[in-house]
């Protein structure tokens, strides 16, 4: 299934199916407040390698 | 008296070569010029972990059936219309969500998942380069293999330097003119090939994919170049993937790969003397399975990226069957 099939299919099912699109809905909220893997908000700041300084 | 501004920098680890003035990014969106010097934004900070098949790659002749953690950060050096990861290749780092893993937790993550090898793969794995290398390192002091999935947009230094650590590559070959690299990519044709001869020249075991898409790259005169280009500068042992382009990104328009397109592009490559050519993203195909070019008995039956029987012996890269000997690393 290519993936705008998957959004439209993924609409409909919570249009039929209010119940679990709210649970749905809440799961992805739980699962953003409390993430089961390590985020790491920042980037990082790691000296890079090849490049040159430009005169001028 | 100091100046305002820092000093422009160039990025020569692409052939984009970009200028960046103080607080630029390359066109990679991952590389930034801070007071003159460069600094990766992305080191340690992968937005895709997965354990995958080695054939997935795809590598078909490198440790075939066993599993492979692959790894990737945000940002990539071209812009392909039809990439198929491009929420995240064309994503700046700050749009993805990241993970906080350094490379020991990689290697780590690795072993424990019982892969045999690393794969910098679904963006351009150039863009972390410092990450993947000292990722490398690490992988090679416990015992693991380094896979290189990339456009093969990389000029040479950093590339011999790479080597060093690097056990084999998938190169995406994306067409054979420098109007369809321009086109499509947004890069040139001529670095990538130089890349592939380097690649080999330097040890690393290498396979290309060519992936068709309908009208812009499956022009049969087209595809009879490349093979031949292949068969006489890489050599015909240079395993070749076929790929189905499914409709994505900006080429929504287009309609996935005719499989005849794919098996026609596969009887032109045999012709002009490859000697293993896979037909890929067509699960179920015969052509997914590796023949041996001389006693045409088949050697590794895969369906999908399952690989149901294997006739090949690891000790002496030989035929079970003839003995011919058939390129690939085995164990
Ligand atoms: S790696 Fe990024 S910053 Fe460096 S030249 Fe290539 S695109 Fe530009």
């Amino acid at each position: 299934m290519n993936k705008e099939n998957k959004e439209t299919s993924r609409r409909e099912f919570l249009k039929k199916n209010v119940f679990w699109g709210a649970a749905l809905m809440i799961s992805g909220a739980f699962g953003r407040f409390f993430p089961l893997t390590k985020k790491s908000p920042g980037l990082s700041q790691k000296p890079g390698r090849y490049y040159k300084r430009l005169a001028g | 008296m100091t100046p305002l501004l820092s000093p422009k920098i160039q990025c020569t680890l692409c052939p984009n070569l970009c200028v960046m003035g103080d607080y630029e990014r390359g066109k990679c969106r991952v590389r930034i010029n801070q007071g003159g010097e460069l600094f990766s934004l992305v080191y340690g900070k992968p937005c895709a972990v997965h354990v995958d098949p080695m054939e997935k790659k795809p590598l078909y002749h490198f440790l075939p059936g066993t599993g492979i953690l692959s790894i990737a950060t945000a940002g990539c050096l071209l812009s392909c219309k039809y990439c198929q990861n491009w929420e995240i290749s064309q994503a700046w780092p700050e749009e993805t969500r990241n993970l906080d893993l350094p490379p020991k937790d990689v290697v780590d993550a690795a072993i424990r998942s019982g892969s045999r090898s690393i794969a910098y793969t679904y963006t351009e794995p150039t863009v972390f380069y410092e990450y993947m290398w000292d990722t490398c390192a690490l992988a090679h002091e416990r015992g693991l293999r380094n896979v290189y999935v990339t456009c093969g947009y990389i000029n040479p230094e950093p590339l011999r330097e790479l080597a060093k650590v690097m056990d084999a590559a998938n190169v995406d070959l994306k067409g054979f003119t420098e109007a369809f690299y321009l086109d499509v990519s947004g890069g040139h044709l001529q670095p990538v090939l130089d890349a592939i001869l380097l690649m080999k020249e330097l040890g690393m075991h290498v396979e290309l994919t060519n992936l068709i898409v309908p009208t812009k790259n499956d022009d049969p005169k087209m595809i009879r170049e490349m093979s031949q280009w292949i068969a006489k500068y890489a050599g015909g042992d240079t395993p070749l993937h076929f790929s189905r382009f499914y409709p994505n990104y900006r080429y929504r328009n287009l309609p996935p790969t005719p499989l005849e397109i794919l098996v026609q592009a596969r009887e032109i490559a045999m012709e002009e003397g490859i000697r293993y050519v896979y037909v890929g993203n067509v699960p179920g195909s015969d052509y997914n399975s590796t023949y041996c070019p001389s006693c045409r008995k088949r050697l590794i039956h895969r369906i999908g990226y399952e690989v149901l029987s294997f006739e090949i012996d690891p000790e002496t890269s030989a035929c079970r069957f003839c003995g011919t000997k058939i390129n690939g690393v085995w164990k």
